[in-house]
């Protein structure tokens, strides 16, 4: 919610590597939608209003790359547990290419004369 | 007793939805029911509630995030609309699809072209012919450098003189319908007409038609400009479409 030009920028690149990161936070280990929005939200940031989570999990679930199974809880009801599917692990993949030639490209240009572009290439 | 935060929250959740397929809508509040029985479980206090529903977002933001994901479009809410990233600038559109300019170009061609017939003024009221012709020029100029009409359409609304084709016509006709009037020796003054002159039956009709003639023609075009920006999708309003 920057009001400097920065947000919708940054909101949209957020948009844009969201499910993968998704995808990502569900790579090694299962996790249920309160705890995994924790994670994207505290530990990364990466989720502006936390609630719109949700519709992307739905479609990552409609599109195969993610799978629920129901799993009791110690307190309280049970909870709905998402994991990687073979084509979600595979979607991964193929993104972590394009993201390392994504960012190194971005860097090169946007870093460039910065001592973080000379140090950190 | 105050109303309970989250209740209040789902309420609006559920009134924001209604819209979306209701698959889609039953996940989303389930899973978001899900998410503040949770958030119930683990707040100490309200404020721990009020800060989780701070950071679940807005319900219409939510319902839109939801509309995204399923493709459906977005209920009206009172979210600004989605950048377009390319196409019509949509300030470029006025109610029937018609550009400003090429409103303002038939404009100053009926007018300067219905009030040419002032030309015969030219030498008593000078002002009043040469604004006519002002205008009607000016208009011509926007006319044929704009895209909405084919050659054809640019010619003929050209050919609508000022004042019509009445103006050659009059013109042509008029120095010949002289009239004298002269004092007859014998008494009473005499009035003697040379040359032609078109019987008020014949004329006043004809006035009246090539003085309608721009305005017709500047209605015709208005029209196709209309009807060709509906067809091409320049944005407007379609309730006002032609025909």
């Amino acid at each position: 919610m920057a009001g400097d030009g920065r947000g919708p920028a940054l909101a949209q690149l957020r948009r844009g590597v969201l499910p993968y990161c998704v995808l990502a936070a569900l790579a090694a280990e299962q996790r249920y939608g309160f705890e995994l929005v924790g994670v994207l939200s505290d530990t990364y940031g990466l989720a502006t209003s936390e609630g719109t989570i949700y519709p992307l999990l739905s479609r990552l679930r409609r599109d195969g790359l993610v799978a629920t199974t129901w799993r009791e809880s110690e307190a309280g009801p049970p909870r709905r547990y998402y994991r990687l599917t073979e084509a979600g692990e595979r979607a991964l993949a193929a993104f972590r290419a394009d993201w390392r030639a994504f960012r190194s490209a971005v860097d090169d240009l946007v870093l460039a004369g910065t001592r973080e572009g000379k140090d950190d290439a | 007793m105050t109303p309970d935060p989250i209740a209040r929250f789902l309420a609006r959740l559920e009134q924001a939805s209604a819209a979306l397929p209701a698959e889609v809508r039953a996940d989303l509040l389930e899973d978001i029911t899900a998410h503040l029985d949770e958030v119930r479980r683990e707040a100490r206090a309200e404020v721990d509630v009020h800060a989780a529903l701070d950071r679940l977002g807005r319900p219409e933001e939510i319902v839109a995030a939801a509309a995204r994901e399923t493709g459906t479009p977005p209920p009206p809410a009172d979210l600004p609309p989605p950048a377009t990233e390319a196409g019509h600038g949509p300030s470029e559109a006025v109610a029937g699809g018609v550009r400003p300019r090429d409103v303002v170009a038939i404009g100053l061609v009926v007018f300067g072209a219905v009030v040419g017939w002032a030309l015969l003024f030219l030498v008593v009221q000078p002002l009043m012919p040469i604004g006519a012709i002002g205008a009607y020029l000016t208009g011509i100029v926007l006319l044929w450098s704009s895209r909405a009409w084919t050659p054809g359409e640019k010619l003929l609304a050209t050919l609508v003189w000022p004042g019509g084709i009445a103006t050659p016509l009059f013109l042509a006709l008029l120095p010949t319908g002289m009239c004298t009037t002269v004092a007859d020796p014998s008494g009473g003054p005499v009035t003697t007409c040379t040359g032609f002159t078109l019987p008020p039956l014949v004329g006043i009709p004809l006035f009246v038609a090539v003085t309608s003639a721009p305005v017709i023609v500047g209605g015709i075009l208005l029209m196709r400009a209309h009807r060709r920006a509906l067809a091409t999708g320049v944005p407007g309003p379609r309730s006002r479409a032609a025909g």
